[in-house]
């Protein structure tokens, strides 16, 4: 696992209040229960705050999976 | 389903009712959260002065080609949002929206339990074909919602829309048709 897609498995855990175990590779919107709408919106402002800077919208709407918040944090 | 045009609406799911809103539905918790420019900074929802004007405005959901239900928690039998349908019977589409105004019930998918029931509503008994939604950028929870649904984002308009709290927005159209919602209910077996 690379150290981005590590800090991405934190990041979603803490905005969906689990343990980073249970966020595996295929983590998304769809595989995880506590991925709401609130979760989301706290991984959006976690993920502004890290980055100093608000995410474009169209970045916004296409984050929906572990990869999709390693990228961000990657760009 | 038993509604008729112009008839009040009542749409149940497991958890909540919702029901064509009456003006004495707004005790002062509904009319405070209604009235809360923080909450629904990025609603959509008109400003209103004062509870006159709100009441004038429910006047304008005719249960025909305007809806807006109030959801209520059958837990607690306590108004804690509300759902807008739009329909426009010429293009056969309908623009919706959706506030949730207990803070209590965010993040407890009331919107996608609720809309999926309204969804329904909209397709198989208005008939339409297009539902879709106008979304301020910073409205996070709708953008998620939509994509949880399979709205898809058609689009943006770019500083579109002011919030209540006065910051310009673009704005993200989010559209759904009807043959998507058929094969949406088949996958998710709803």
């Amino acid at each position: 696992m690379t150290d981005t897609v590590a800090k991405a498995r934190q990041l979603i855990a803490d905005a969906l209040e689990i343990s980073a175990d249970e966020v595996d590779g295929d983590a998304s919107i769809e595989t995880l229960d506590a991925w709401t709408s609130l979760g989301h919106m706290r991984l959006i402002l976690a993920l502004e705050e890290k980055l100093g800077k608000q995410l474009e919208p169209s970045a916004i709407v296409e984050i929906a999976n572990l990869d999709d918040v390693a990228a961000i944090l990657n760009d | 389903m038993a509604w008729a045009p112009g008839k009040p609406l009542r749409l149940a799911t497991d958890n909540y009712i919702m029901r064509s809103m009456r003006s004495f539905q707004i005790d002062d918790y509904v009319f405070n959260w209604i009235m809360d420019r923080e909450l629904t900074n990025y609603s959509g929802l008109p400003r209103f002065p004062n509870r006159k004007a709100l009441e004038q405005w429910l006047k304008r959901f005719d249960n025909r080609h305007r809806f807006l239900l109030n959801i209520t928690c059958r837990e607690t039998d306590r108004v804690i949002g509300l759902q807008k349908l739009d329909y426009y019977p010429n293009t056969e589409s309908a623009k919706a929206d959706v506030v949730i105004g207990d803070r209590e019930y965010w993040g407890r998918d009331v919107v996608l339990e609720t809309r999926s029931k309204l969804l329904d509503f909209a397709y198989y008994r208005l008939r339409c074909h297009k539902v879709y939604g106008m979304v301020m950028a910073r409205n996070v929870p709708a953008i998620f919602n939509y994509k949880a649904l399979g709205f898809r984002c058609e689009g943006v308009l770019k500083d579109h829309d002011v919030s209540m709290l006065g910051e310009r927005c673009d704005i993200l159209m989010f559209g759904l048709l009807r043959n998507e919602w058929d094969e949406i209910r088949k996958e998710k077996q709803l």
